[in-house]
């Protein structure tokens, strides 16, 4: 079966004062229907605006695509037109933000909300569409939900908003879902409930969901398929399972190495030295080398992503070396 | 054991809701309803909560730098509370706030140098190139270069601003820092940094710290103790070990169930159980609380035990265990929760 979504060789640049900043430098990936792929990474990395470029919600100027496609079930969304694009975002594509809170317009109920992109993108009668409405709030297992659709997004809390937020991104059965940091402003019971929410979601309708986080421990309770992203590009590629069994990238790693756990005690985390350089100023060949303990003379050229098996591929000039030591997780 | 470095007997801020014409105060959230617990010289205490559980609030009243509506706060054998003028500022210089957002507690008008050396200046206690130079000793001390002293605040990353800050908290030999939030707004890699240089500094001056955050894998790194707060309480005190591995209290173990795992091996398991106890998507505010225990509406072993009387009636007391009086729990079934709280969700699956 084709993927639902390709992103193949994407370049968005952002042209500042300081010289073209390559927030998003050459990265492919693409999602099965029905799978969840996770793209994380710290700040920086260019995670965001790989989700923005795919719904192409990127001000330009000052941002270019300056190469790539994105193929959404077979068209490159990059050479539709503004109203081609319109119809497919909200509608087969959805998506959930980070802050429910500035997504959500103050001064509309959520039922006004949730009504408007239901008509924008399915032909209903408008004496259906209350009903649509509760339809799509009962679906999210919003309670009482004949309450809530008169409410305003003040009236609610933080976790019932991004679940408004939720009911609003499916109400159009989308194909994909695009749901970036989608629990990093929420405590971590109502994240529980968020996740196990997506998960079900997922399990009923099928779509695909495209994660971007931070957070290795919501990679681990959602993701299929996991893009680790470091200074613009993909750094390394792998299952779920065989990315935290396996880690081959210095850079995966040292995130796995610097987590303070829950549910263990470790005597020192393992910091990884410097911080992110600037999007400006990346360095020449290995934009992490600078900051790996591995680091050699070959990695002053760009390593390319390289096929290990099928379910994982690494960007590293030293991965065979760092097979032999020693992994990083399950010590 | 000698007297602890400060000591917090029944602290308490409520803050007043006006509303009407006259501004009469309607209603009070009581965000620190009743805090008590002892911090020992080297030691840190972990004082973990959701938003809004008054965590913050506790910072910042021990500090003074909002003032409490009761209780003592003894530091170095004073009550701070009932200190005032010169003797308040003495007793200021030893303790410290470092604060959770690395971009809003530094000012961008201030050089590094201004910054760090602030503290030092309001206190008269150095000046000149004498002043320079415990500036550049600070700065080694926190990881950065001495030519960051004449940089602004804007040239520096995230997990350099803390550094700063840390810096700025150590300026004055402090023997006691409050972290609020310290690691938060930083990234998974610099996180891991900031936490170290913090023990490093602990070892090193012997500080003790209250560590107030919601991430409880850094808290059990860091701590020796743990207190979790629940609308403006502590519903669960423990050396770090025992609270982790033996939680008592059912939110303290909701909790702890919540966070994800970095493990997909265990996924699904822990999280499916933590959502179905979770209850609703609000959390009762800290104005009306509910009568009895203030967790029975979303406390999963009020249900499993079939909703017993005292814990809607009676609000329970924190109460030390038989087996160890340092382990303290506000439940009135201590000892059920080791058995049932759980559910049969999770004792079928894991």
């Amino acid at each position: 079966m084709p993927p639902i979504l390709e992103v193949d060789n994407l370049r968005t640049w952002f042209h500042t004062a300081a010289g073209p900043a390559k927030a998003v430098d050459g990265v492919s990936f693409s999602i099965e229907a029905g799978q969840t792929l996770a793209v994380v990474g710290e700040s920086g990395c260019g995670k965001t605006v790989t989700a923005l470029s795919i719904l192409q919600l990127i001000p330009r100027p000052p941002g270019e695509f300056v190469s790539g496609a994105i193929r959404f079930d077979g068209t490159d969304l990059l050479k539709l037109s503004r109203d081609e694009l319109r119809q497919i975002r909200g509608g087969r594509i959805g998506m959930i933000f980070q802050e429910p809170g500035t997504s959500l317009n103050p001064v509309f109920t959520i039922g006004d909300q949730i009504a408007e992109a239901i008509s924008l993108h399915r032909k209903i009668p408008k004496s259906a569409l209350r009903q649509a409405v509760l339809d799509s709030l009962k679906a999210v297992r919003v309670n009482d939900p004949e309450r809530r659709i008169d409410q305003y997004p003040h009236e609610l809390s933080g976790g019932m908003k991004q679940r408004v937020m939720i009911a609003m991104a499916l109400s159009c059965n989308p194909q994909l879902l695009i749901a970036d940091e989608p629990t990093t402003a929420v405590d971590v019971t109502i994240q529980a409930r968020i996740l196990d929410l997506l998960r079900q979601m997922q399990a009923e309708r099928g779509m695909a969901i495209l994660l971007i986080t931070h957070d290795l421990g919501v990679v681990a309770e959602l993701a299929d398929h996991v893009v680790v992203m470091y200074a613009g590009q993909v750094i390394e590629r792998a299952s779920v399972n065989e990315l935290f069994a396996n880690p081959r990238h210095p850079y995966t790693r040292g995130l796995f190495a610097s987590l303070p756990r829950v549910d263990r005690k470790e005597t020192r985390l393992q910091a990884i030295e410097g911080s992110v350089p600037a999007a400006t100023h990346f360095p020449e060949g290995c934009r992490f080398r600078e900051r790996c303990p591995h680091a050699g003379p070959e990695c002053l050229r760009s390593p390319e992503l390289t096929v290990l098996n099928a379910a994982h591929a690494v960007a590293c000039w030293k991965h065979e070396e760092l097979h032999v030591c020693a992994p990083a997780v399950g010590r | 054991m000698s007297a602890p470095l400060l000591s917090v007997v029944d602290l308490k801020k409520h803050f007043p809701i006006r509303a009407g014409l006259l501004g009469r105060v309607q209603e009070w959230v009581r965000a620190v309803d009743g805090v008590s617990f002892d911090l020992a010289l080297g030691e840190t205490l972990g004082l973990v909560g959701e938003s809004g559980c008054g965590k913050t609030t506790v910072g910042r009243t021990l500090l003074r730098l909002t003032p409490a509506t009761g209780g003592q706060v003894v530091f170095g054998g004073q009550d701070l509370l009932a200190l005032s003028g010169r003797a308040l500022r003495q007793a200021r210089r030893r303790m410290q706030l470092i604060f959770q957002d690395p971009y809003g507690s530094l000012n961008p008008r201030m050089t590094i140098e201004q910054i760090v050396g602030e503290p030092l200046g309001v206190h008269r206690l150095a000046r000149g190139s004498e002043r320079q130079d415990r500036i550049a000793t600070l700065l080694k001390q926190v990881g950065l270069r001495p030519e960051a002293a004449g940089r602004y605040p804007h040239e520096f990353s995230g997990g350099q601003r803390q550094r700063i800050g840390i810096a700025r908290a150590l300026a004055l030999e402090p023997s006691f820092i409050v972290c609020d939030e310290p690691t938060s707004a930083l990234d998974v890699s610099i996180r891991a940094q900031i936490v170290n240089l913090l023990q490093d500094l602990q070892r090193e001056r012997g500080l003790s710290y209250l560590m107030i955050s919601h991430d409880l894998g850094v808290v059990r790194h860091i701590s020796t103790a743990v207190a979790v707060m629940y609308l403006g309480r502590i519903v669960e005190q423990a050396p770090t070990e025992a609270l982790y591995d033996q939680p008592r209290h059912p939110y303290t173990r909701l909790l702890l169930a919540a966070i994800p795992i970095p493990d997909p091996r265990q996924r699904g398991r822990r999280i499916q159980a933590a959502a179905n106890t979770a209850g609703d998507d609000a959390v009762p505010s800290p104005i009306n609380l509910p009568p009895g225990c203030p967790f029975h509406p979303r406390c999963p072993l009020y249900q499993q035990l079939g909703r017993p009387e005292s814990c809607r009636n009676q609000v329970p007391e924190l109460v030390p265990l038989e087996s160890n009086p340092r382990h303290v729990v506000r439940c009135h079934f201590p000892h059920e929760t080791e058995t049932v709280a759980a559910g049969p969700r999770v004792a079928a699956t894991s």
